[in-house]
């Protein structure tokens, strides 16, 4: 290391004896009044003693912790001595050995429950008042000018503060991860996350929650348990009163909720707190549930009762309804609330479906979050929609998902407007609100959520569901608000999973036919949705068979080639069609013919048409090739009315796979082989 | 604990390209990862800053992102407010906070806040199961103090000069990236030390 050099770069391998003198250095600095910026260079070089090894982090701990037994003069000299340790054991809990760790319990004990309750000395800076006539500081103050009513926290307030009184700051706000850390007191929320630092095991006997008079006989870790636990019912009841000042009100929240969280952490350890503590929690939650500028400390209450509530006996429905239904319908536009329930509903997913029966239902109010800040919590949704999808809530929630930019624009309304308007006022806003930047990007969320919903629902659907759901999924595709390249891309994701659908259960394709047959037979929704008309075209063809459903009639068969060869023949005759379209109709009309040999003369009529070059309503050169060669193939198939049978309609035994232990059997596949490389699809 | 603190702009500059921000100051408060474990022990020192550099810009840039959406979405017009209304500047700024995923640099995940102060951003950067509300008043605070005392705003250039004030800022108001519980009092206190140091 360079001596007075402002830059952390290690030049080369730290001695043994270069560090021992670097760490007395240290010690020195940190117990001189002043903090120069030489300090903080040293400070800042520690750092690179972080790289180094654990035997030299442990005698840093050790000559930390030696620095913290005598009490030197000056307030700030213990000013780093517990954030530095807290840094150690966030990236090196091992380096502190379990004699150290009983030390610093039982100073933090100290610290915390018997800091002194008098204001410190005016600072001996030469003010107006020495000499003995100087005033004797009185009692430090509550937060709303009250006398101090019981020992001393970070919610007191005095005129300046002692040496123990910073202490008490500094343990505090360590507080929490120190007992995570060495006191088996976990991070109550459950997170399986893989980055938790804390591996320390303490491992003693946990002993029954005493009550405080008895403390003094426990020992030094249980003991700091006990004195944690009272520090945050006393900040739980000082949060109740009115602070003077705004940026201590914004403290007691915050203090609310580190103190909740540490309850929380205990009585998981420990169940036999949980019968101190719930009465706190819950009129706290009493108190809070009303005031919406308090709806972030609900959340760590939330996690209490989701941990908790059980061994209690509580009923926790009404700290649900608050959390999963009012709150985001209220605070939809808070970003911190936002965040903070989707981490919420991540960490706890498994346990949100068993303790939350009602969980599901509240999906309506969740999406407000979305709808208003889709960038942000898009990516937090792709992991928590899926916990969403469930039998009960499919359709709504397919609905819901397509309805979410004008869900943000009624929402951007809702802030906007103070008293309601009529419906048509509404209407006309919101065409006009396909403009809005946060509708497009909320707009820009809904694909990706599709693709995610699609992909679980299957997974929780019955075929009657998902009957329901390709019913909605050709009813919203002209029902979607009208947003460029927005429709474009809902259709895109439609035809996707319409596919998979109807792969996995080809029998929905009978079961919704009328449905499909009549989008199929609308020449309108060609020009508005070319992409989802061959998916569905295609799908018809495929799978309306009697191989994947026994009641697939030949009145079906023929009603719905009939269907299609209108359509065709009407879009050939006027205008010029898309060839993919021509193409895609020929295909499932070929197909059908082949399940019902009587109607192979009406394809092949048009396909000859076709071969002697009648293509007028073509567009250019390669459209009329690709039209003419599939119409070839399908011509050359149809001659043999068994083959085309076998290879536009294999029995479904020939995708499973036996298939190539026989000969027979695997000319099907072979054929379809060939015809899956040269159909455009 | 706090992992790090920046301070970089969310407006275009010139010099990069679309989408960059530049990174006027930063603080890592976590050692690198790896480096207690020795993973990155083949790294030299020199590379091990830029690596530190590198996922800071990658940070700044994910932040440069969600305030321009956000003020996007917003419709708001920036208003430019100069030397004398920091405060007003503080209130009407746009805050937020970004999930940064694992691996967005950091192998865990992280929650970035942020506050958005016309060309500014101040960003904060901690552990996901962080008490939030605490990191946003400490972020609230820096801010207010970086932008009344070391003037901040207009003028990038000056952040740059003044880094050493901001060192010191942190140091009392976020020792080793460690968050506090400073109540109105406690925190007179230490801005009276910082104003005796900035008065030097």
């Amino acid at each position: 290391m360079h001596e007075g050099d402002g830059c952390d770069v290690v030049s080369r391998e730290i001695g043994e004896e270069e560090l021992q003198k670097f760490y007395c250095r240290i010690t020195k600095q940190l117990m001189g009044k002043e903090h120069g910026h030489d300090v903080i260079d040293s400070l800042q070089r520690l750092h690179l003693i972080m790289a180094g090894s654990k035997e030299d982090l442990s005698a840093l701990s050790s000559l930390l912790l030696r620095s913290l037994e005598g009490r030197p003069a000056g307030i700030l000299s213990h000013l780093h001595t517990l954030p530095l340790l807290n840094t150690i054991i966030t990236y090196c809990p091992e380096s502190i050995t379990e004699d150290h760790v009983t030390l610093l319990s039982k100073r933090l004990v100290d610290w915390l429950r018997y800091a002194s309750v008098q204001q410190g000395g005016v600072a001996s800076s030469g003010g107006f008042f020495t000499g003995p006539r100087i005033r004797q500081p009185g009692p430090v103050v509550e937060l709303d000018g009250c006398v101090c009513g019981d020992f001393f926290t970070v919610l007191c307030v005095s005129q300046a503060f002692s040496d123990d009184q910073w202490m008490n700051l500094y343990s505090f706000s360590l507080l929490r991860h120190w007992l995570i850390t060495y006191h088996n007191v976990t991070d109550g929320n459950n997170s399986t996350d893989a980055d938790d630092r804390s591996e320390v095991d303490g491992s003693v006997v946990s002993m029954v929650s005493a009550t405080s008079s008895s403390s003094r006989l426990l020992p030094p870790k249980e003991r700091l348990r006990e004195k944690s636990f009272q520090y945050c019912q006393r900040l739980i009841e000082q949060s109740d009163r009115k602070a003077l000042k705004r940026t201590d009100t914004e403290l007691q929240k915050a203090c609310l909720v580190e103190a909740v969280r540490i309850l929380d952490g205990v009585c998981v350890e420990d169940a036999g707190c949980v019968y101190r503590a719930f009465p706190c929690v819950k009129s706290l939650f009493g108190r809070l549930n009303s005031d919406l500028s308090c709806s972030r400390v609900l959340l760590p209450i939330a996690q209490f009762y989701l941990n908790h509530g059980e061994t209690a006996a509580v009923d926790s429905e009404c700290v649900w309804r608050c959390v999963f239904g009012v709150l985001p319908a209220e605070c939809f536009n808070d970003p911190y609330l936002a965040h903070e329930t989707l981490s919420f509903i991540r960490a706890n997913q498994l346990q949100l479906h068993s303790s939350v029966p009602l969980y599901t239902h509240y999906f309506p109010s969740l999406l407000k979050f979305l709808a208003w800040d889709s960038p942000g919590l898009v990516s937090d949704y792709v992991d928590v929609l899926p916990s969403l999808v469930t039998a009960g809530t499919a359709v709504e929630l397919l609905h819901s998902l397509l309805d979410l930019p004008c869900l943000t624009a009624a929402l951007t309304l809702q802030l906007r407007y103070t008293h309601t308007h009529t419906l048509s006022v509404l209407h006309d806003l919101l065409m006009e609100a396909a403009d809005w930047s946060r509708v497009i990007q909320s707009a820009q969320s809904v694909p990706v959520l599709l693709h995610v919903y699609f992909n679980t629902v299957t997974t929780v659907s019955d075929e009657r569901l998902l009957a329901q759901l390709v019913l909605v999924l050709l009813e919203r595709s002209s029902l979607l608000l009208n947003i460029p390249k927005y429709t474009a891309e809902i259709h895109r994701v439609f035809s996707h999973h319409l596919l998979k659908l109807c792969k996995l259960h080809p029998s929905l394709v009978v079961d919704q036919s009328r449905e499909l047959l009549e989008f199929a037979g609308t020449t309108t929704n060609i020009h508005s949705k070319e992409d989802l008309y061959t998916h569905v075209v295609w799908v018809l063809g495929e799978y309306l068979s009697v191989s994947f459903d026994s009641r697939c009639s030949v009145d079906l068969v023929t009603s719905c080639f009939e269907a299609l060869e209108a359509v065709l023949f009407e879009i050939t005759s006027s205008g010029s069609p898309s060839p993919r379209v021509v193409t895609s109709l020929l295909s499932a009309l070929a197909k059908l013919a082949s399940r019902s040999h009587d109607l192979i003369p009406r394809v092949s009529l048009f396909l000859s048409k076709l071969r002697s070059g009648a293509v007028s309503w073509c567009g250019s050169e390669e459209d009329v090739v690709a039209v003419v060669t599939r119409g070839e193939e399908l011509w050359s198939l149809l001659k043999l009315p068994s083959v085309a049978l076998s290879v536009l309609t294999p029995p479904s035994l020939a995708t499973s796979p036996r298939w190539h232990r026989d000969a027979n059997a695997t000319l099907p596949p072979r054929l379809r082989t060939l015809t899956g490389l040269t159909d455009t699809r | 604990m706090v992992q790090c603190f920046l301070i970089h702009t969310v407006n275009p500059v010139s010099t990069l390209a679309p989408g960059e921000s530049r990174v006027l100051y930063s603080r890592v408060f976590a050692p690198e990862e790896g480096a207690l474990t020795g993973a990155d022990s083949e790294l030299g020192p020199e590379q091990r800053r830029l690596l530190q550099n590198e996922k800071v810009a990658v940070v700044a840039r994910q932040v440069r992102s969600a305030v321009t959406l956000s003020r996007e979405a917003s419709g708001r017009v920036l208003v430019e407010t100069v030397l004398g209304e920091e405060l007003v500047a503080l209130q009407e700024a746009d805050s937020g906070v970004q999930r940064l995923g694992r691996g967005e640099p950091w192998p865990g995940e992280r929650s970035a806040l942020w506050l958005g102060v016309q060309s500014l951003a101040f960003t904060l950067v901690t552990e996901p199961h962080e008490n939030l509300l605490l990191a946003e008043g400490t972020l609230k605070n820096i801010t207010r103090h970086c932008l009344e005392h070391l003037r901040m705003l207009g003028m990038g250039s000056e952040v740059l000069l003044k880094s050493d004030r901001i060192d010191v800022l942190l140091h009392r108001l976020l020792p080793h990236g460690q968050l506090l519980f400073l109540n109105h009092r406690f925190t007179q206190s230490l801005e009276k030390e910082l104003a005796n140091y900035m008065a030097q």
